[in-house]
This record gives structure tokens, C-alpha cells and sequence, in this order.
């Protein structure tokens, strides 16, 4: 566990005054509030680390603590027991963030202060709860089908239902899985943010999926069949003679399934990529030659 | 009998202790949008999240309802350019296979 400089984190002087501690944190803390930096979990981060060091800052009692013991936090104990003996009655005054985010905290402030989070001298406001993130990594092929999935959060066991088509990046929010509200206010929400990823040969553009196939340069010209994979399995396309490079074919409701629209799927759009044949023996070269001369274009 | 899907502001406000005006003032800058139900104002629950963050701001923040608008005007933009990029990105990587 590291020291954490609370007044680095709020770039003011070790003598601050009350009034330029807390000009600092309303600075920092417009700059990196997580509802102005949405999807920034760099941001969220250093948000909860602003509040951190306002909260011990702002508070008299806490910095004189912070301010003695801060690199020496090991031995904070002797400090509560002095200030006890002093002071039994405690009690501060003073600015203090009350707000509903952010309510975590370092293991260094627990173990200095311990975990009884934010002081609450602004009067019994109710709070939501934190909202939690957190990220579900899925296969493609996992989101194919809608499926129940356990997760294990916070030691508590959900069950959710993962519908088909889900994007990745897309986020869904299971009301009421996050933390305590605060002064009886409601529990936050769990965000669940998917990470899909994509081995397939199959690009991915919502329900739309690419694939490119290579085509001989003798189909491409003359036309045939190839076989190709589909989510569905083996499908046979007919290739239309004279097809050039980059044709592409479109096959209905082959691609993926249409996020919570059961039994709708997006197309397979097919893109050809014609081979130039290599390796060439000499009669085929010949027969190229040949073609060359009928001024073939 | 279908559980509610709104919630009245009187409701909203005494819960969150904050002043009626709050709501109106931002639904004057179009930041929320409010419904009548028997005459009495009352917020979708749809729209909840929306208002909650905004007070959220309001009271973290100290931003006024002017700020909020100027704030949920520029999130949204941020949004659709996060989408755009993303989209564009997808794109891009379906040309891959052709570089």
C-alpha cells in the first residue's frame, strides 16, 4: 500500500488555506466529474481520488492527521488515541463533499481512517447509491443466442439474461445491483458494459456481418459454384461468369441475430476477392500469352 | 395491476430535498421533459436517470440550470461522436483485409 499525497492530487500547497482547498477541488472535480466524462474510467478514477484528498483535506481533524502521520500512517493508532483523550467529544466543521459518487476509497485512507466513507455534516440528504461497472468479456459466437449467465458480483451471485445481437461496447444497467444508497436513498444500478470479441472470419457491423472470399481468377471469369461458411452452416453460391474483384452479394437474414427482436437477423454481405493464379507452368503461361493476343481486355 | 412508470415532482423533490423551481427551470431549457397527469406535473420514468444527473451536477457542481443545458447539450455531442468513431472504426476494419 502506497502514501498517497492528497496534496499533489489537489496541486496546492502544503499550507493551503480552507478556502484554496476547496477552490481546487471544485476545479478538479468539474474537470473529471464521471457524469461530464462519460465511458472514462481514467476520469472516474481520478475523481474518487480528488474526493479522497477534499475529504481528508477539508476536514481539520482528518488533515491534522493526515498532516502528522500521512508518510508514517502505521502508527495513526497513537494519534486517535491522544486525540480521544484530548477531545472526547470530537466533532469538526467545515466544507465537505457529501455527493453520491465516489463513495470509495484507497486502502491508505481505510487504513487511516478507516471505511466509514464521506462525513455527512451537510444535514440527511438521500443519495442514490454508487452505480458499479463492470466489463463482461463474450465470444461472438456467445452472443448468438439469447442465454442466462451467472456473474459473481461483490460476493453476490446475479443471474442475467444476455440477449442475442448484443454489441460490443454496448452497456446494460440491472437496476438496483450497485451500492447502499446513502441515507436511505435508493441502491445504485450495475452497469454491465460487453466486450464481444471477433475470431471469426466475419466482420461485425451490428447485425450486418462481411466476409471476403477469394475467388479464382478461372471462376471469377467462367462462372461456377463455391461453398462457403456461413452462423448457419455451408451455403452454395452460384458465381455469376465475368464477376470482377470486389462484387458483393448480399444474403438475407444470414448475418447476425437483430439485438432483442427475436428471429430477425441481419444479412451476410459476400465481398470476392479474385486470385491472380501464381506459379504458373509453362503451357499455362502460354495460354495466357494467347489470350493476350486476342487484344483481351 | 402494472407498477407505475412515473413519479410525480412534488415526490422527486421532497425525496431529494431540492425546490420545485429546480425541475421547471429545467424543463424551461428543454434539458428534461415533463408529462400532466391530472393536472399535476410528473416526470416519465424514462426520464429519471436524466433529472437525477442533472441534480447530481447541480449539487456537486454547484452548476446552474444555464450551465446544465450548456453541459447536457455537450454530452450528447460527445455521444454522438463517441457512436460516430466507433462506427468509423468498425467501418475501417472491414477494409483490412484489402490493405
Amino acid at each position: 500500500m502506497d502514501f498517497i499525497d492528497y496534496y499533489k492530487v489537489l496541486g496546492i500547497d502544503k499550507n493551503a488555506t480552507e478556502s484554496e482547498i476547496k477552490k481546487a477541488y471544485r476545479k478538479l472535480a468539474r474537470k473529471h466529474h464521471p457524469d461530464i466524462n462519460p465511458n472514462d474510467p481514467e476520469s472516474e478514477k481520478r475523481f474518487k481520488q480528488i474526493n479522497e484528498a477534499n475529504e481528508v483535506l477539508s476536514d481539520p481533524e482528518k488533515r491534522k492527521k493526515y498532516d502528522k502521520y500521512g508518510k508514517d500512517w502505521q502508527h495513526a493508532e497513537e494519534f486517535e488515541k491522544q486525540r480521544r483523550s484530548q477531545n472526547p467529544g470530537g466533532g469538526s466543521g467545515g466544507y465537505t463533499y457529501s455527493g453520491g459518487q465516489g463513495a470509495d476509497f484507497s486502502d491508505f485512507f481505510e487504513s487511516m481512517f478507516g471505511g466509514s466513507g464521506f462525513s455527512n455534516r451537510g444535514g440527511r440528504v438521500k443519495y442514490k447509491g454508487q452505480d458499479y461497472n463492470a466489463t463482461l468479456e463474450l465470444d461472438l459466437l456467445d452472443v448468438l443466442h439469447t442465454h442466462k449467465r451467472t456473474l459473481t458480483i461483490n460476493n453476490k451471485n446475479i443471474r442475467i439474461t444476455i440477449p442475442a445481437g448484443i454489441e460490443d461496447g454496448q452497456t446494460i444497467k440491472i437496476k438496483g445491483h450497485g451500492g447502499e444508497g446513502i441515507n436511505g436513498g435508493p441502491k445504485g444500478d450495475l452497469l454491465i458494459t460487453f466486450s464481444i470479441r471477433n475470431t471469426t472470419a466475419f466482420k461485425r457491423e451490428g447485425p450486418q456481418l462481411y466476409k471476403t472470399v477469394q475467388l479464382p481468377l478461372t471462376r471469377a471469369v467462367l462462372g461456377g459454384e463455391v461453398v462457403i461458411d456461413t452462423l448457419s452452416g455451408k451455403v452454395k453460391l452460384n458465381v455469376k461468369p465475368e464477376t470482377q474483384n470486389g462484387t458483393q452479394v448480399k444474403l438475407k437474414g444470414k448475418g447476425f441475430p437483430v439485438y432483442k427482436k427475436e428471429g430477425h437477423f441481419g444479412d451476410l454481405i459476400i465481398t470476392y476477392q479474385v486470385q491472380i493464379p501464381k506459379g504458373l507452368t509453362d503451357t499455362q503461361i502460354k495460354l495466357f500469352k494467347q489470350l493476350e493476343e486476342t487484344n483481351l481486355n | 395491476m402494472g407498477a407505475r412508470n412515473y413519479i410525480r415532482i412534488k415526490e422527486f423533490c421532497s425525496s431529494h430535498e431540492i425546490e420545485e423551481s429546480f425541475v421547471y427551470e429545467l424543463q424551461e431549457f428543454e434539458v428534461i421533459k415533463l408529462e400532466f397527469r391530472d393536472r399535476e406535473p410528473i416526470l416519465h420514468l424514462t426520464e429519471l436517470p436524466r433529472l437525477e444527473k442533472m441534480l447530481r451536477l447541480h449539487r456537486e457542481l454547484q452548476i446552474n440550470p444555464e450551465g446544465l443545458q450548456a453541459v447536457d447539450h455537450l454530452l450528447k455531442k460527445v455521444r454522438d461522436l463517441q457512436d460516430e468513431v466507433k462506427q468509423l472504426r468498425n467501418k475501417l476494419n472491414r477494409f483490412e483485409d484489402f490493405m
